[in-house]
């Protein structure tokens, strides 16, 4: 596993370069030259230029020969994709349009994001597993029946719908939560609640269904026939038995999802007040802003190589019959 | 927030219309607040007043501020020359840093600005030869801040104040431009015409004659910003303000919070002792003559959504906001009249016209609508801007026939303008013409929106309706707003939504944008282009206010309207709520940092939310 | 034609009481029919089974015949829903409280699910037909077998372990500590089943429930796993109820036999009495059926066409396409047809009638051993 684990490290710097030469053809061949977004209505063109030489525009795509011949061999490097490299790389992604350290304005964002996609993430992954595994017990029964009724309904909810629902009734009206705010520390910690319940409100249906065919498929397995004759409980037997066999396509699922934790949920974060990534990553978009697009995309490229890394070594880590070689 | 943006951003598309709140701009980050009358404040703990913003703060470095929102939490914490006196209409300047108004040359050319000898930045560890202790302003601070601006290598957004204005600056930024790294650049290098003849005394010497500079001078991009915090904190100034200003950043969580408190060594400013008539009877000059800022901390929270901040104001957390489009119903009775329940909570409506005209452009280039004077009045008559105010803005706004807004000096009521009313009749007629101008049926116009959201196209398609009604076939295309901002800038949209908010009381500043020589990409984005206006706006142009010039206003306009590059559609109105415990609140369209003579009866507010 | 010769057996009666009775246990699950409405079909219907300590009773028919819904019902291991116990008792007399002669026992179907988890594993095992699904791909040999183990007795883990290695040893699989660390995609089918047998055998059971424990394995195997079961069966004097389509597993192994199809018991005897004397004519068409060695070339005959519930057979049936005399005491089908002994401990399903009245139908014990040396020969 080990052994696995490090040959496979030793092949992400080849994919992190394949991310990198993707991210530069998206940003710096086909978008090409922002300088003039940058630089607004009304700029002049030597304002245009100065910019053009702080964002690097002004340099060669790949390899700078020129000043090669006039600063020496090095010099060859100075060119837009090895800079980008070089940024990307040191995680120094310059500033944003608005003169922000980009990767002060990733960290500052990131906390926030996690602090309320973590908890939904985590929650919705432990009541949906839950609750479809007690569903794949009872199936066909009334309350599977009501349980998947319900899940449609869900998902036919738009979360817009849903978070105008908390924030007025549950928040404003009832009082049950702050109706918006934050705090960092665990201080703010109750102004997560609602924006939470209603983020896991949001995802159970969807969720639930998916566990569910992933429970049913398994529930019906001779093991857990064969756990039961054994006198094992009910619960023992979902979560000891019935889980960890279930535990592929959860991980797929789970993987997959944890590199968008970081990016927020845009819209409880607007609603609520949480200063998370989502904002930023829909501010830039819209400003097109790119060095922060840029950087986004690259952070959420790098998780996704260590994720599906994190995938392979959970899936030998559930699977005895999974191998890493 | 519709300031949009201060002078650099003055363009707003016309659908930004439809966000229905003065949350920031008027009132962004200057909410309320005072002392109660009874003087026992000491003992109740600081005095806070609540307000929020609907944009994120970027940054406050005043070289870099462009938007409203940043404007309106830096202007506390930094000052200019001159400021807006805060009650006086029509709009007044009065000096802020400056000791006095500027003396000016007989040629216009020279002016001499006094500084106040008393005004101190605040204390901060930047200041390290007096151990953070804030060193006195002089003159040079002034002329290093702006300095700053023209430093090419600071991609500052705001260099359009002085550019070609003052004697010898381009050649700074001709200079700075050459300069390797903008950490060499040497503000030490003379200009010749920015000269501090002495600690106090600095005089500008113009390359012709221009009265708006002392706006200018008003303008938050021109407040001072001492050396030592840009040596201190190199790029991350923006996020470390050190002013002069009443208020000084004490907590800033970037999209959340922002929180200023009173600058202890804030000079002696006093709050006014006159205004306008009735400004006495509505309790404004309750304070006169007390010492600002009366307000001990401001409290901003950073809140884009339209729900959570309605609701955070009906519960009295927040003192002041605007109306959100979809609660307008509830708050304002159709008299315009704030609905009993609202009165009951005391809560007071606020209504005000803002300095701006929203329209519909045309690229007078264009060769279909360019050439075609019938075409373009028919299409401002096919407008019925009454239904488009009830329809999409909750009649917050009165229809716009010309260029200038109510409140600018040369605004004509009665303007002679028969195509900028609703007739659909003639304005079938005129498609007639129209068809005889162009030789043939009229091919289909494209109309560009700056957005995408269900909005727009409600008012895509009610344009396309409105055409469709007289005989005009019209296409709508929607794009992200800096899409259609390339478009406009490269000439290839034919008609796009568009707009302008006065960056200062003065009608040059609409008048500009109908100068041929300003054509895109400058901020003529009409490319409208009549020898005789143009002549009328470098007349007007260098001209000190005064009836005569007026009249040049009224002239151009009137050549304007008679040429009708735009179907002019509306001036906003601005509907703000504020509790009855905020003091000394009058809206101002032009001035930032007023959260200074804001006052707070924190009594009430106890009395009324417990808090 | 005979498989088994009388000669070889003694008849002895064992033990008073058997240790589980199943009285006229019936299950149904829903049938959706085409309008989607619900209709309860009964799986199993009147069943009644009884087997003695140390006895092998051997369930033979067709699938869906409705043995393994009879032997899991035993566990309460039918999922409800959609199953549902209609009616019936199963009496348990293997716990240390009921085991006494005499005792009324328990009923089964009256536990709540924690009283049953005490049997389960414990007192009553099952071993099942799949031993490549029917052990947790992801837990090792050891984790499983210790499961049980750690459920049912007051052992800690290193003590389990070794009840767990006793018992691999007990099966005959080499070199057991070190199995206890693999998983069973390691292991061959005949391995697994193994396994399966040790991890069921674990706690001592005094009821196993072989569910076709051999159907999945080749016939060397098959032999070697029978041949298992039947000397753990002795050492242990523990009760076996083998649920099997294969005549000749029967023929070999069974002490009685039950004779299953379409949810009913059709005749219920002792294995001599099954193979020489069959009286239902389904039994006799299974037996018919059997391929003999040596008669390969003949085309197999049809047991039984169309009916489905037993309902539905015609009465005065008649196995087609052969020709044997029904000989039926009514008929053999009809909505009231009931196991009846018609003759001396031999029990038929038949409709009452006139002629068998006095033949009361009753709960069948049949209280037979085979001899420990005979050998019924399959044919």
């Amino acid at each position: 596993m080990l052994s696995y684990i490090v040959r496979r490290l030793l092949y992400t710097p080849l994919i992190v370069v394949g991310v990198l030469l993707v991210t530069f053809l998206l940003f710096r061949v086909v978008q090409g030259d922002v300088s003039s977004d940058i630089a607004g209505k009304n700029a002049s063109p030597e304002t245009i230029a100065e910019i053009r030489k702080e964002y690097g525009y002004d340099k060669p795509l790949i390899i700078n020969t020129e000043a090669a011949r006039e600063r020496g061999v090095l010099a060859v490097f100075d060119s837009q994709f090895f800079h980008h490299f070089k940024s990307a790389l040191t995680l120094d992604f310059g500033r944003s349009r608005s003169k922000q350290k980009i990767s002060t304005l990733l960290m500052e964002g990131a906390i926030p994001s996690l602090s309320l996609t973590a908890p939904i993430f985590l929650g919705l992954l432990i009541t949906s597993v839950s609750l479809s595994m007690l569903v794949a017990l009872r199936r066909g029964g009334p309350f599977d029946t009501s349980v998947v009724v319900v899940c449609v309904m869900g998902m036919s909810l738009p979360i817009l719908a849903t978070i105008l629902f908390g924030q007025y009734f549950l928040a404003h009206k009832l009082g049950w939560f702050p109706v918006f705010g934050y705090e960092p520390g665990l201080a703010g910690a109750k102004y997560f609640v609602l924006p939470a319940l209603l983020g896991m409100l949001a995802g159970l249906g969807g969720d639930v269904r998916f566990y569910r065919t992933v429970m049913l498929d398994e529930i019906q397995s001779d093991y857990i026939r064969t756990a039961r004759a054994k006198g094992q409980g009910t619960l023992r037997i979902l979560y000891k038995h019935l889980l960890k066999n279930a535990m592929i396509p959860i991980i797929s699922k789970v993987v997959l999802a944890i590199p968008f934790l970081f990016l927020g949920s845009l819209l409880l974060e607007r609603f609520f007040g949480i200063p998370g990534l989502g904002y930023l990553m829909i501010e830039a978009i819209g400003a097109r802003d790119s060095q922060v697009i840029m950087a986004l995309t690259f952070i959420i490229s790098i998780l996704f190589v260590l994720g599906n890394l994190a995938t392979d070594v959970c899936y030998a880590l559930v699977d005895p019959r999974v191998s890493l070689n | 927030m519709y300031r949009a943006a201060m002078f650099t951003g003055s363009l707003v598309a016309t659908l930004l219309l439809t966000v229905a709140f003065v949350g920031c701009g008027e009132s962004g980050g200057n909410s309320e607040g005072s002392e109660n009358g009874s003087g026992s404040a000491a003992d109740r703990g600081p005095l806070v007043t609540y307000s929020a913003t609907s944009a994120k703060v970027r940054g406050m470095d005043p070289m870099d501020i462009g938007d409203t929102t940043s404007s309106g939490v830096a202007s506390g914490i930094y000052d200019c020359l001159y400021q807006y006196h805060y009650l006086k209409r029509p709009y007044e300047l009065i000096p802020s840093l400056a000791a006095a108004m500027p003396e000016v040359s007989e040629d216009g050319l020279t002016y001499t600005i006094k500084l106040r000898g008393d005004a101190y930045f605040q204390d901060d560890e930047c200041f390290k030869a007096s151990g953070g202790k804030g060193r006195k302003l002089v003159a040079e601070d002034l002329i290093y801040s702006w300095k700053r601006i023209a430093n090419i290598k600071n991609i500052s957004k705001n260099w359009w104040i002085f550019d070609g204005r003052i004697k010898g600056f381009d050649e700074f930024r001709e200079y700075t431009k050459a300069v390797k790294d903008k950490k060499d650049v040497d503000y030490d290098r003379p200009v010749e015409g920015l000269e501090a003849v002495d600690d106090l005394t600095l005089r500008i010497t113009l390359t012709k004659p221009w009265p708006q500079v002392v706006f200018m001078l008003a303008h938050l991009p021109t407040a001072a910003v001492p050396r030592e915090a840009l040596a201190h904190y190199g790029d991350e100034f923006l996020n470390h303000p050190v002013g002069t200003g009443p208020y000084r950043l004490k907590d800033w969580r970037r999209g959340s919070k922002i929180i200023l408190e009173r600058n202890p060594t804030y000079r002696e400013e006093l709050y006014p002792s006159e205004g306008e008539p009735g400004d006495e009877e509505a309790g404004l000059l309750a304070d006169a003559g007390k010492r600002l800022p009366l307000i001990d901390q401001i409290d901003i929270s950073i809140i884009e959504e339209d729900l959570p901040l309605w609701l955070k104001f009906l519960a009295g957390d927040l003192d002041i906001s605007g109306i959100p489009k979809d609660n307008f119903d509830t708050a304002i009775t159709p008299s315009r009249e704030l609905t009993p329940e609202f009165r009951e909570k005391g809560i007071v409506l606020k209504v005000y016209e803002e300095a701006a005209t929203y329209w519909y452009g045309f690229n007078m280039e264009d060769p279909v609508v360019g050439k075609n004077q019938p075409l373009r009045q028919a299409m401002n008559l096919a407008i019925d801007r009454d239904e488009f105010l009830t329809l999409f803005l909750n009649n917050r706004g009165v229809p716009a026939r010309g260029v200038l807004p109510p409140m600018i000096a040369g605004y004509d009521k009665d303007i002679n303008s028969p195509y900028t009313v609703y007739d659909p009749e003639l304005a079938k007629k005129k498609v007639k013409e129209a068809e005889a101008v162009h030789g043939g049926p009229l091919p289909v116009i494209t109309l560009t929106m700056g957005s995408t959201d269900s909005t727009a196209r409600q008012l895509g398609q009610w344009f396309a309706r409105s055409y469709e009604r007289v005989g005009i076939t019209l296409e709508v295309e929607y794009m992200d707003w800096p899409t259609a901002q390339e478009k406009v800038k490269t000439k290839s949209a034919q008609m796009y939504a568009m707009g302008w908010v006065a960056d200062i009381p003065d009608a040059e500043n609409f008048m500009q944008l109908f100068y041929g020589p300003n054509g895109s990409p400058g901020p003529n984005n009409m490319n409208y282009k009549n020898p005789k206006a143009d002549a009328l706006y470098q007349k007007l142009s260098v001209m000190e206010d005064s009836p005569e010039r007026h009249e040049l206003i009224r002239e151009m306009q009137q050549i304007v309207v008679d040429d009708l590059p735009c179907v002019f559609t509306l001036h906003r109105v601005a509907f703000i709520l504020r509790y009855d415990w905020m003091k000394n609140y009058k809206p101002h369209v032009f001035g930032y940092g007023l959260g200074k003579y804001r006052n707070l009866d924190a009594e009430l507010r106890r009395q009324r939310v417990g808090r | 034609m005979g498989f088994v010769e009388r000669g070889y057996w003694e008849t002895m009666l064992m033990s008073d009481t058997p240790i589980i009775e199943i009285e006229d246990l019936a299950v149904s699950f829903p049938v959706p029919d085409a309008a989607g409405r619900g209709r309860r079909f009964d799986a199993v219907k009147r069943v009644n089974l009884s087997v003695y300590p140390s006895q092998t009773l051997a369930v033979v028919g067709e699938s869906g015949s409705g043995k393994s819904v009879s032997a899991m019902s035993i566990l309460q291991l039918i999922p409800t829903p959609p199953g549902k116990y209609e009616s019936g008792k199963i009496i348990w007399r293997g716990d240390g409280s009921s085991a006494e002669a005499g005792s009324d026992g328990t009923d089964l179907l009256k536990l709540n699910d924690r009283q049953m988890r005490r049997i389960r594993g414990n007192q009553i095992a099952m071993i099942f037909q799949e031993p490549m699904t029917s052990l947790n791909p992801v837990y090792t040999i050891g984790e499983q077998i210790t499961e049980a183990v750690l459920l049912h007795q007051a052992v800690n883990k290193s003590q389990a372990n070794q009840i767990a290695i006793d018992a691999l040893e007990d099966v005959g699989i080499a070199d057991p500590a070190s199995r206890l660390k693999e998983y069973p995609h390691q292991l061959s089918g005949g391995m697994r089943q193994r396994v399966m047998i040790a991890m069921a055998l674990a706690c001592q059971p005094n009821l196993l429930l072989a569910d076709e424990p051999t159907t999945a394995l080749d016939v060397t195997i098959q032999a070697q796993i029978l041949e298992l079961l039947r000397t753990l069966q002795n050492q242990k004097q523990m009760a076996v109820l083998l649920i099997t389509h294969d005549l000749g597993v029967v023929a070999e192994n069974a002490d009685t036999v039950a004779v299953m199809y379409a949810g009913r018991v059709l005749e219920y005897a002792s294995v001599f009495d099954v193979f020489q004397r069959p009286l239902h004519p389904y039994t006799r068409g299974l037996l018919l059926s059997m391929p003999v060695l040596g008669k390969s070339n003949e085309r197999l005959p049809t047991v039984m066409d169309g009916a489905t519930v037993p309902e539905d057979f015609p009465s005065g049936y008649v196995v087609q396409p052969h020709t044997i005399d029904p000989n039926p005491p009514g008929g053999y089908g009809g909505p009231d047809a009931r196991l009846y002994e018609v003759e001396s401990n031999h029990w038929v399903l038949c409709e009452p009638t006139a002629g068998n009245t006095d033949a009361k139908p009753a709960h069948p014990r049949l209280a037979f051993k085979r001899d420990s040396v005979a050998e019924a020969v399959g044919g």
